[in-house]
């Protein structure tokens, strides 16, 4: 498992490797991460369960990522990837340079690959071209993608010109154990609480979410609004307060750990999700377990995630659609035309890490089966970038970066030999003690 | 703004043909040939025209300059990696006998009273946050011989 992004950094991603991490320890695979150093965590961390954590110490440039070199994470990845005696390398989102390079050192070290992507992208910007240029780079010779939605998928297909067979999709899963509903009864008649928990950045909807709030404040009494996350635009919702003087109607709670979350989600009735762009939304299905009805917009991948008696679409993403749904919802909670109390029985069948897990490792025997010698000559991987034949600029310099990738990987077998890297202790698999499905 | 102009895809269109005039541009200035080789010996309306495009190439900078900029991008590329490589390993790997290679500030280390308590519940088992196991009884764990 390779990916710029973990532990002590949270979010859906990390959880999301995190835990596939777990139950394919539980499966009986060995697995172990590598990510880049986050301040004074740096070095090899082991977690519970066995879980081995490399934190590489790395240049940081923006925004948690690697500083992007294509070649300068060889040595130490190489290194790893052989102390461990890895055979398939896992790499995930498609936006983090360790990730890209990793896939092309793991490719021309002769192992198995495969992604997994978490978010879409447009294809617009200059950073946006970039990055897909790069994305197409390192997944020429990828064995397999993994998407975590349909609409993931699709937009994966026209990014990376990826032959569409190669591309599985696995959604996320919760813990529903962690995610279980409110004993209910303390909260006075006919009052609805909305939550909102979401990084509050641009893409998230936060814009959206200070023109909704006051007007559904304007309109319906008896609503509160419980408003967790922090970003850039925290500062505008505080504004929003302000100025419409929502003070007793709106609570920020600014950052909350993800080990709070299912308590912020239990004080509220009702999940709005105003988000421009999602590829699954991990935060949705949390919700959900935790009881709550959905007010969400229709963007992405979000209408495949839940089951419709359980969200009230926006059939646009606009602030008065929003708010029409939102007063949807109200409206059907107080007549009581929805239950909410089966939701959690019903997710907790629906997303499981386990079955997760089971669907990855079907992925990973197709890859084991695949003709290796066949598809990981180095001379066989210069023609698939030869015949990538994107664009007249791009192809030349990928042909350049393999062959110096390849000459790379040339010297450091004669300047660092295998025989001289030792092969770490892997941790026992004990079956007294083996989890309990 | 107007609606239903697509703002970005004219600026990126714009932003296509700037970049790849520059770069023709150079090509032609750095490959042409001096201009003064093609002037005649005796005054003619030629030898104007060629003086006029002189006065005008003077406007640019050198043509060397073409020349070392290539260099000083190629080497700070090569300086970037080896100082990328030295800042990694000398600056950032926290030494042997750091305290960061054992704990740090964001750990949240299991607590347990024996080895055996360890074992049953935290070596095997998985948390559902994330939680570190001390170095000591992992290596308990991986290095003991019974």
């Amino acid at each position: 498992m390779v990916c710029d992004f973990f532990y002590p950094q949270l979010g859906g991603v990390e959880f999301h490797i995190y835990h596939l991490s777990q139950k394919l320890i539980s499966l009986g695979h060995l697995v172990v991460i590598i990510t880049h150093a986050y301040g004074d965590r740096t070095g090899v961390r082991y977690l519970t369960n066995g879980l081995k954590v490399y934190h590489i110490p790395y240049f940081v440039a923006y925004r948690e990522t690697a500083f992007p070199t294509i070649f300068g994470s060889f040595l130490i990845v190489r290194n790893i990837l052989i102390r461990e005696q890895i055979q398939i390398v896992h790499t995930h989102v498609s936006v983090s340079p360790l990730t890209h390079e990793t896939l092309l050192h793991a490719n021309v070290m002769g192992l198995q690959t495969l992604l997994t992507d978490h978010s879409l992208y447009g294809f617009d910007t200059l950073s946006e071209i970039l990055n897909n240029k790069m994305l197409k780079f390192a997944l020429t010779n990828t064995g397999a993608v993994i998407c975590v939605s349909n609409t993931c998928k699709e937009n994966m297909i026209i990014r990376s010109k990826l032959n569409p067979s190669s591309i599985s999709v696995i959604p996320n899963a919760v813990v529903s154990h962690d995610f279980t509903p409110a004993t209910k009864g303390s909260k006075a008649p006919g009052e609805i609480t909305i939550v909102v928990i979401s990084r509050l950045y641009p893409n998230k909807g936060a814009d959206l979410l200070t023109h909704i709030i006051p007007r559904i404040c304007e309109i319906e009494d008896k609503v509160k609004f419980i408003i967790g996350g922090d970003g850039p635009k925290f500062v505008d919702f505080q504004q929003m307060i302000e100025s419409y003087r929502l003070q007793d109607k709106v609570q920020l709670v600014g950052a909350v750990q993800h080990e709070n979350v299912r308590d912020v989600l239990c004080r509220g009735d009702i999940y709005l999700h105003a988000s421009l762009t999602e590829a699954f939304g991990t935060a949705l299905v949390e919700a959900a377990s935790c009881g709550l009805l959905i007010v969400t917009t229709t963007a992405g991948g979000i209408p495949e995630v839940l089951p419709k008696h359980m969200t009230v679409f926006a059939q646009e993403t606009s602030v008065s659609c929003l708010v029409a749904a939102t007063r949807k919802a109200i409206q059907s909670l107080r007549e009581g035309t929805v239950d909410t109390t089966s939701f959690h029985e019903e997710i907790s069948s629906m997303y499981d890490w386990v079955d997760v897990a089971k669907r990855t490792v079907a992925v990973y025997d197709s890859l084991a089966q695949s003709p290796m010698p066949r598809n990981k000559s180095w001379y066989k991987m210069l023609k698939n970038f030869h015949e990538r034949n994107d664009g007249p600029w791009a192809m030349p310099l990928y042909v350049l970066c393999y062959l110096v990738e390849n000459m790379l990987y040339l010297f450091l077998e004669w300047w660092y030999p295998r025989s001289e890297i030792d092969l770490a202790p892997k941790w026992p698999i004990n079956q007294n003690h083996a989890a309990s499905p | 703004m107007v609606k239903g102009v697509p703002r970005r895809e004219y600026f990126g269109f714009s932003q296509f043909i700037f970049t790849t005039c520059i770069l023709l541009l150079t090509f032609v200035w750095s490959l042409a040939p001096t201009l003064s080789a093609f002037k005649t010996e005796d005054a003619s309306i030629r030898n104007e025209i060629i003086t006029f495009t002189q006065e005008l190439v003077g406007l640019l900078p050198q043509r060397y300059w073409i020349i070392v900029f290539e260099c000083v991008v190629l080497m700070a590329m090569l300086f970037t990696y080896l100082g990328l490589w030295m800042y990694n390993e000398d600056v950032l790997t926290a030494p042997l006998d750091d305290m960061r290679t054992i704990t740090d500030s964001r750990a949240n280390v299991v607590k347990f009273a024996s080895h055996q308590e360890f074992l049953d519940k935290y070596a095997f088992r998985e948390s559902s946050g994330v939680m570190d196991l001390p170095i000591t009884e992992v290596c308990r764990v991986l290095y003991e011989k019974d």
